[in-house]
């Protein structure tokens, strides 16, 4: 048996229920959490980048390809336990990345939670969408 | 040059961005590629990556504000996400099989191209309040994309439904592609959509329209970012800068968000604009 609600005809004389307030409120946690968390290992990057090698050129820059293997997880985390700028710099773009990933994530929940089986499946699509971009399209492209 | 004064840079140049772009009401993302490629000579793809970033983490810190006012419609906006993602993630495939084939003057003479279309886009809105005579279509009354707000202006309870979603699902897919290409939230087009097609009222549609800009940007940045095309000690200075300059316009300076500054604004992106278009076109 299906706990799908029958879908009504909505219009302005029956007006869509709103989803709880704690559905907004949990959302805008998760985009301050992600944006405050971003923004601290930006700066903390930055200045440790900048203390380690105050000379550093563009072109140094450019020449390396330092930033590419942070995309290994496990080398990301190995570089986290060093305390690599580089490494933080690379968390912190994944996690500004990830965030209105988790925003769609806690949509989904609240709207698997109201029981809105058609919004559900829409907001599970953009998540899988945005996976596969993240996870399989972009890694593809990455080789020459 | 020091990589610590091009930072440094970076940094100053994103304030002045997202200050000015916050004024106009376009946000600074929009100025920030061709500024990155004519002014610093940044690699285009990087620039862009760049500016996805920074158009992420302004659009992070405007819709958690919006969300917390309950002035998001959170239906509407993960609907029409189905559009933007896909969209994104063709622009940046594009993008980044166009630098792959060298094809640089392509994506020049485009993005000069797409800045120059926004600005009579920008000049010719006139945006209502509250739109009359909406007729909600079936998709919109069986998905329940409508609701109500209070508006503290009126001093009234407004309800709303969405109009012809079909048209803007299909403006949706354009401002995704847009985004993606370029690194740019497309809030024009994202309002044409909003306003035009779905006929929302205005404090909604901007509210939802900054909701969906950083899940647009997300699919695009998460694929350049996969790809390599992200240099954080470019992104991370441009990101701070534009965050900072963004909040300072909408917080400490609200009173100065008049024609002129939109104007100036203006201005500047024409000659970004044409900059890039006679760089494309190996004029410059």
């Amino acid at each position: 048996m299906s706990d799908e609600r029958p879908l009504p005809e909505y219009g302005f004389d029956r007006l869509p229920e709103p989803l709880p307030s704690r559905a907004y409120a949990t959302m805008a946690i998760v985009l301050r959490a992600g944006l405050f968390l971003s923004v601290a290992l930006f700066a903390l990057g930055l200045v440790l980048f900048f203390v380690e090698r105050p000379h550093e050129t563009i072109a140094d820059l450019a020449a390396s390809q330092r930033f590419l293997r942070f995309l290994d997880p496990s080398v990301l985390v190995a570089g986290l336990a060093q305390g690599d700028p580089t490494a933080i710099l690379s968390l912190g773009m994944f996690t500004l990345v990830a965030t209105p990933m988790a925003r769609v994530l806690t949509g989904m929940f609240y709207f698997h939670e109201h029981r809105e089986k058609a919004m559900t499946r829409l907001t599970l699509t953009v998540l899988l969408l945005l996976l596969v971009g993240s996870l399989l399209l972009g890694p593809y492209l990455a080789h020459p | 040059m020091d990589l610590l004064l091009i930072a440094l840079l970076f940094f100053l140049v994103a304030i002045g961005a997202g200050f000015l772009g916050s004024l106009a009401g376009l946000g600074g993302g929009v100025i920030l590629v061709p500024i990155l490629v004519i002014g610093f000579h940044v690699d285009f793809v990087l620039a862009v990556g760049a500016s996805a970033i920074s158009v992420l983490a302004t659009s992070t810190a405007a819709g958690a504000t919006y969300v917390h006012d309950h002035l998001t419609d959170l239906r509407i906006g993960m609907f029409l996400e189905i559009a933007t993602v896909p969209g994104a993630l063709i622009g940046a495939t594009i993008t980044i099989y166009l630098a792959k084939l060298g094809l640089y003057p392509v994506l020049f003479v485009t993005l000069g191209a797409v800045l120059l279309s926004t600005i009579p886009g920008s000049f010719l809105r006139h945006r209502t309040e509250v739109p009359e005579g909406v007729v909600p279509d079936r998709r919109s009354r069986t998905l329940g994309l409508g609701g109500s707000y209070h508006d503290r202006h009126l001093d009234r309870e407004v309800p709303y439904m969405a109009a012809s979603t079909r048209p803007a699902l299909g403006v949706m897919f354009g401002a995704g592609l847009v985004a993606g290409m370029f690194g740019i939230g497309s809030g024009v087009l994202k309002v044409l959509a909003l306003d035009g097609a779905l006929r929302l009222p205005m404090k909604v549609s901007t509210a939802t329209s900054n909701f969906m800009i950083g899940v647009t940007a997300a699919a695009g940045a998460g694929v350049l970012l996969a790809a390599g095309y992200m240099n954080p000690v470019i992104a991370a200075p441009v990101a701070l800068g534009t965050t900072v300059g963004s909040l300072a316009g909408s917080r400490i300076l609200p009173g100065l968000r008049n024609e002129v500054v939109r104007y100036v604004f203006l201005v500047l992106m024409a000659v970004l604009a044409v900059e890039l278009i006679a760089r494309g076109l190996g004029y410059a």
